[in-house]
C-alpha cells in the first residue's frame, strides 16, 4: 500500500517535470509561465529608471 | 541667430581662450552655457537635455574617481561624463 | 481608421519623460490589468492595458517608452515616435495621447510636451508630481498652463491617485495642439518648402507632417529610413532647405532646441510662482551621498547594514519554520506508520521542500531593503558612483540596468541589453551578467553561512559573496574586452531623480510577489524534483548488505553510534544518486567537496537552489524516520567522511559558495544567450569560461586556505 502510494507520487513527479519542460519550450520562459515575472519587474524598473 | 558649431578648431565668434568648459568648474560654481561642441548625436542630446546657449547651470560635484560629474541644470540633477562635459563651453555668471 | 466596432478599440497612448511618474500613472489608470509584450520585430517592451471611464466605457491604453525628445535616435525613443506617428506595424496612430508632465521639472518636460503638441494627435496633459513641486517651493497654475498650451491640463499626484476622476474626464476632451513658436523668416520658408515635399510623399499622417518636416530639417541623417522612403526628391528637398538655413547663418542642429527652450522658459515664467519655501533636502543629501570620500563609505555601510539585518531579523523566523517542519515530520511519521511512502514524505518531500522554504524570510527581507533603496532614489546615486569603474573595465553605462536586474535573475538582464546600440557592448554585458549573484544562489549562500560561519560574521560573509560576484563580473568584462571582444566605451548621461519616500504599497507588493514566486516554485518544481531525487537516493536498496557489514564492524570494535551514522551514509552512497556523486569525486575533491556535494552540484543544474533541497534529502535518507528532527545545518556540521573525520568546515563552505558565485549552472540563461546572439558559439563559450573560472576559484580558495592553515 505504502509502496504503491510512493510509486504513484514518483509517476506524478516525473510527469509534472516533463510537462513543465514542454511548457518551457513552448513559452520561451525559463519558468514555463506565460510571462516572466522577473522580466516584468525589469521592465518596470526601466520605465521608472533613469537613463538617457 | 547663433553661431554655427565648428568641427575641429575653426573660428568661433568668441575666442576659445576666453572660455572654460563645464569640466573645468569646481563644486558649487554656477555658469552660463555658451555653446556645445560635440559630434552631432551627442550635441543634439545635450541640447535636448537643456544645455542651450544662455542656460544657467550649477556644478554640484564629482564622483570619487573624478568621473562622472553631477550637474544641476533647468531645475533637475544630471550625471554627465567628463569627456562630454569638456564639450560644453561656459562662462562665469 | 477607427473601426465601427466597440469603443474598446480606441487607443490611448501615454507618453512622457522618464521619471515623470508615467508608469505609476499608467498603472493607476489601468488598475494593474495590463500585459507586457514586445513591439513586433523590435526588442523594446510594450505595455498595454485597459482603462474604464466613469460611465463604464473602456479604452485600450498603451504605455510608450519614456522619451526626452521625439528627435532622438535612441532605440526606445524611436519606438515612441513611430508609435505616435502610426508607423509601427501593429499599432495604428493613437486616437488620443496623454502626456505626463513632471511639475517639479517643468522646463524639460515641457520641451517634450510642446513637441507632442505639434504631432497633431488629440492630447491631454497630466501635470504630475505637484506635491513634489510644492515641496521645492513652486506652485504651478494648471489653468494658466492650459491657456498657454491650448490643451486640457489636469494636476494629479499619480502616487496617491489624487484628482484621477478629473483626469479621466479630461482624456475625453483631448484637443489637437499646434506649434507655439515662430522662427526667423528664412527658417520658416525653408521649413515650408520641406513641408510641401513631405506632403508629396504621403506616408505620414497629415496632422504630423509639419512637425516631422521640422525634425528632419534639423536632424535627419543619410541613413534615416524616412529619407529612404521619400526617395531622391525628398533628399534633394532636405539638402536645399538646409542650404537656405546655412546661407542665413542659422545653426540647424541647435535650431529646434534653442527656440523650444526659449518657449518653455517663457511659459514656465508665466505659469509658475515661487512660494519661497524651497526644500533643499535632496541637494543636501546628495552633497553627502555623492561625496568623493563619504559616498563610497556610506554605500558600503548601507549595504553592510542591510545584509546584517537580513540575518538578525530572519533568524527567529527561520528557527520557527524549522521547528514547524520537524514537528510536521514527526506527526506524519506517527500517522502513517513505517513504510516507503512515509519515508518519501518525511525524508524526501519535507526534507527537500522544507529545506528551501526556510529561506523565505531572508529572501523577502533582502528584497524589501533593496526595493526601498531603489524606490527612494538612492540606487541611481549608486549607479553614478559606479559608472567610472564600469567604464574603466569596458562596460557601457547602459549596462547598469541589465546588470542590476541580474541580481534577481540574469535572464531579463540579458534581454535588457537590447537597449544597447553597440553589438560588442551588448555581447560583453551578456557574457558577464550570469556572474552577478542571482536570487537562486541566495539559499545556497544562506545554508552554508548558517551552518559554518560564526554568528558575528554572517552578514559580512553574505555581503562578500555579492561583492565577489560584482568584482568577478567587472574583472571578466575587463579581460573579455582585451581579448575576445575588443572594444571601446561609449557615451552616457543619467538623470538623478530627487529623493522621495518609497511608495510602500509598491514596495510591499514587489516583496509579496517575489516571495510568492519563491513559494510557488518550491511547492511545484522543487517538490517534484525532491520526489525524484529521493528515489534516486534510496534505490537501489542495499539495506541488507549494509546491515551485514555494520554488524561486522561492530564486532571488530567500532562504536554503535559511529557505525549507525556510517550505515546511513553508506546506503545512499550505493544508490543511483550516490554513484553519480562518487563518479564526480576525483574532479571535485581538490575543491574540498565530497560525493554528497557532488550530487548537489549535478542537481543544481536544474535550478541552483535545488542544492539545498538535495542536501536536505541526502542527509535525511538513511536516517530512522522517528529520530526526531535535526536541522540540516547541524547535520552538515556533523557530517563525517568514511574515515570518521569531519567532512565539511568553514573553508569547504566558502569554497562551495565561491563555486556557486562563479559557475554557470543555469541552462535557461545559456538558452537565452543563444537566442539573443543567434549562435551556439557564445553560450558554449560562456559555459566553458565560467565553469573553468569556478573550478579554479574554488581550488585557489580551498587549497590556499589549507596552505594557510584554515583546514
Amino acid at each position: 500500500m505504502q509502496d504503491l502510494a510512493a510509486i504513484t507520487m514518483l509517476a506524478f513527479a516525473v510527469t509534472y517535470i516533463g510537462w513543465r519542460y514542454l511548457r518551457k519550450r513552448a513559452s520561451g520562459n525559463c519558468c514555463g509561465e506565460s510571462e516572466c515575472p522577473a522580466a516584468r519587474e525589469m521592465v518596470d524598473r526601466i520605465k521608472r529608471g533613469s537613463r538617457t | 541667430m547663433t553661431e554655427i558649431p565648428l568641427p575641429d578648431g575653426a573660428l568661433l565668434r568668441e575666442r576659445p581662450a576666453d572660455h572654460t568648459t563645464l569640466a573645468d568648474l569646481r563644486p558649487g560654481d554656477s555658469a552660463v552655457v555658451c555653446c556645445v561642441r560635440q559630434g552631432e548625436n551627442k550635441r543634439r542630446r545635450l541640447l535636448e537635455m537643456g544645455f542651450v546657449s544662455g542656460t544657467t547651470l550649477r556644478f554640484v560635484g564629482v564622483a570619487p574617481l573624478g568621473d562622472p560629474l553631477h550637474v544641476e541644470v533647468r531645475g533637475y540633477q544630471l550625471s554627465l561624463r567628463r569627456a562630454d562635459a569638456r564639450g560644453i563651453l561656459v562662462r562665469a555668471s | 481608421m477607427e473601426s465601427s466596432s466597440a469603443q474598446a478599440s480606441r487607443l490611448l497612448a501615454v507618453a512622457g519623460n522618464p521619471n515623470s511618474g508615467k508608469t505609476s500613472l499608467f498603472n493607476r489608470l489601468t488598475g494593474l490589468r495590463h500585459r507586457v509584450g514586445n513591439y513586433a520585430g523590435v526588442t523594446v517592451e510594450r505595455v498595454e492595458g485597459t482603462m474604464t471611464f466613469a460611465d463604464g466605457e473602456t479604452r485600450r491604453v498603451v504605455d510608450l517608452p519614456g522619451c526626452y525628445s521625439l528627435s532622438s535616435n535612441a532605440p526606445d525613443e524611436r519606438i515612441a515616435r513611430d508609435a505616435l506617428l502610426g508607423l509601427l506595424p501593429d499599432t495604428a496612430q493613437p486616437d488620443a495621447v496623454l502626456v505626463v508632465v513632471d511639475a517639479s521639472n517643468l522646463e524639460r518636460n515641457l520641451y517634450f510636451a510642446t513637441q507632442m503638441l505639434e504631432v497633431g494627435v488629440p492630447m491631454c496633459i497630466a501635470l504630475n508630481m505637484i506635491d513634489v513641486a510644492e515641496r521645492h517651493g513652486h506652485k504651478v497654475d494648471a489653468a494658466a498652463l492650459e491657456k498657454e498650451l491650448g490643451v486640457p491640463v489636469v494636476p494629479v499626484v499619480a502616487r496617491t491617485g489624487q484628482n484621477f476622476d478629473k483626469l479621466r474626464e479630461s482624456i475625453r476632451e483631448a484637443r489637437r495642439g499646434q506649434r507655439l513658436w515662430r522662427m526667423p523668416a528664412e527658417a520658416e520658408e525653408a521649413l515650408n518648402d520641406l513641408h510641401v515635399a513631405v506632403q508629396a510623399c504621403g506616408y505620414l499622417p497629415t496632422v504630423s507632417e509639419e512637425a516631422e518636416a521640422l525634425r528632419r530639417l534639423c536632424h535627419a541623417r543619410d541613413e534615416d529610413p524616412f529619407l529612404a522612403r521619400g526617395g531622391d526628391e525628398l533628399r534633394a528637398a532636405v539638402t536645399q532647405a538646409r542650404a537656405r538655413l546655412e546661407a542665413a547663418s542659422i545653426d540647424r542642429e541647435a535650431l529646434e532646441s534653442e527656440f523650444r527652450y526659449a518657449l518653455c522658459e517663457g511659459i514656465v515664467e508665466r505659469v509658475r510662482s515661487d512660494t519661497g519655501e524651497g526644500d533643499t533636502r535632496s541637494a543636501a543629501i546628495d552633497r553627502v551621498v555623492t561625496h568623493r570620500v563619504l559616498g563610497p563609505i556610506i554605500y558600503i555601510l548601507i549595504m553592510g547594514l542591510i545584509f546584517e539585518s537580513v540575518y538578525t531579523w530572519a533568524g527567529p523566523i527561520m528557527d520557527g519554520i524549522e521547528s514547524a517542519t520537524g514537528w510536521l515530520g514527526e506527526q506524519v511519521a506517527r500517522l502513517l506508520g513505517p513504510g516507503m511512502f512515509t519515508d518519501l514524505m518525511v525524508n524526501g518531500v519535507l526534507a527537500g521542500v522544507g529545506g528551501i522554504i526556510i529561506f523565505l524570510p531572508q529572501i523577502c527581507l533582502l528584497f524589501l531593503f533593496l526595493s526601498i533603496l531603489e524606490d527612494c532614489g538612492y540606487l541611481a546615486r549608486a549607479a553614478f558612483l559606479v559608472d567610472r569603474v564600469m567604464r574603466g573595465v569596458g562596460l557601457h553605462g547602459r549596462a547598469f540596468i541589465p546588470l542590476m536586474s541580474s541580481f534577481a535573475c540574469a535572464i531579463p538582464g540579458i534581454m535588457a541589453t537590447r537597449s544597447m546600440e553597440d553589438r560588442k557592448d551588448r555581447l560583453v554585458t551578456m557574457l558577464v551578467a550570469p556572474l552577478i549573484s542571482c536570487s537562486a544562489r541566495l539559499p545556497v549562500y544562506a545554508l552554508m553561512i548558517a551552518a559554518f560561519i560564526p554568528k558575528g560574521y554572517q552578514g559580512f560573509t553574505l555581503l562578500s559573496m555579492y561583492v565577489l560576484s560584482v568584482v568577478a563580473a567587472l574583472g571578466a568584462a575587463w579581460v573579455l574586452r582585451k581579448t575576445v571582444v575588443k572594444g571601446k566605451p561609449a557615451t552616457f548621461m543619467m538623470e538623478l531623480p530627487s529623493y522621495k519616500m518609497p511608495a510602500w504599497g509598491h514596495v510591499l507588493r514587489t516583496v509579496a510577489q517575489r516571495g510568492g514566486v519563491f513559494v510557488k516554485q518550491a511547492g511545484t518544481v522543487i517538490l517534484a524534483i525532491s520526489i525524484i531525487l529521493w528515489f534516486l537516493a534510496t534505490f537501489p536498496r542495499s539495506d541488507e548488505a549494509v546491515e551485514a557489514e555494520a554488524k561486522t564492524r561492530i564486532e571488530q570494535g567500532a562504536s554503535e553510534t559511529d557505525t549507525a551514522n556510517w550505515a546511513g551514509g553508506e546506503k545512499i552512497r550505493r544508490s543511483y544518486a550516490g554513484r553519480l556523486g562518487r563518479a564526480m569525486e576525483p574532479v571535485i575533491e581538490p575543491l574540498g567537496f565530497d560525493w554528497r556535494i557532488g550530487v548537489g552540484l549535478v542537481t543544481s543544474f536544474a535550478a541552483r537552489e535545488v542544492l539545498v533541497s538535495t542536501m536536505g534529502i541526502v542527509f535525511s535518507v538513511g536516517d530512522d524516520v522517528d529520530e526526531g528532527s535535526v536541522a540540516l545545518r547541524d547535520r552538515l556540521r556533523d557530517a563525517k567522511r568514511p574515515n570518521g573525520t569531519k567532512a565539511y568546515n568553514g573553508l569547504v563552505a566558502i569554497s562551495l559558495m565561491v563555486f556557486f558565485v562563479l559557475a554557470c549552472q543555469c541552462m535557461s540563461t545559456l538558452a537565452v544567450i543563444k537566442r539573443e546572439t543567434n549562435t551556439y558559439r557564445w553560450p558554449i563559450f560562456c559555459f566553458v569560461y565560467m565553469t573553468a573560472l569556478a573550478w579554479v576559484g574554488s581550488f585557489i580558495v580551498y587549497q590556499g586556505g589549507l596552505a594557510l592553515g584554515f583546514g
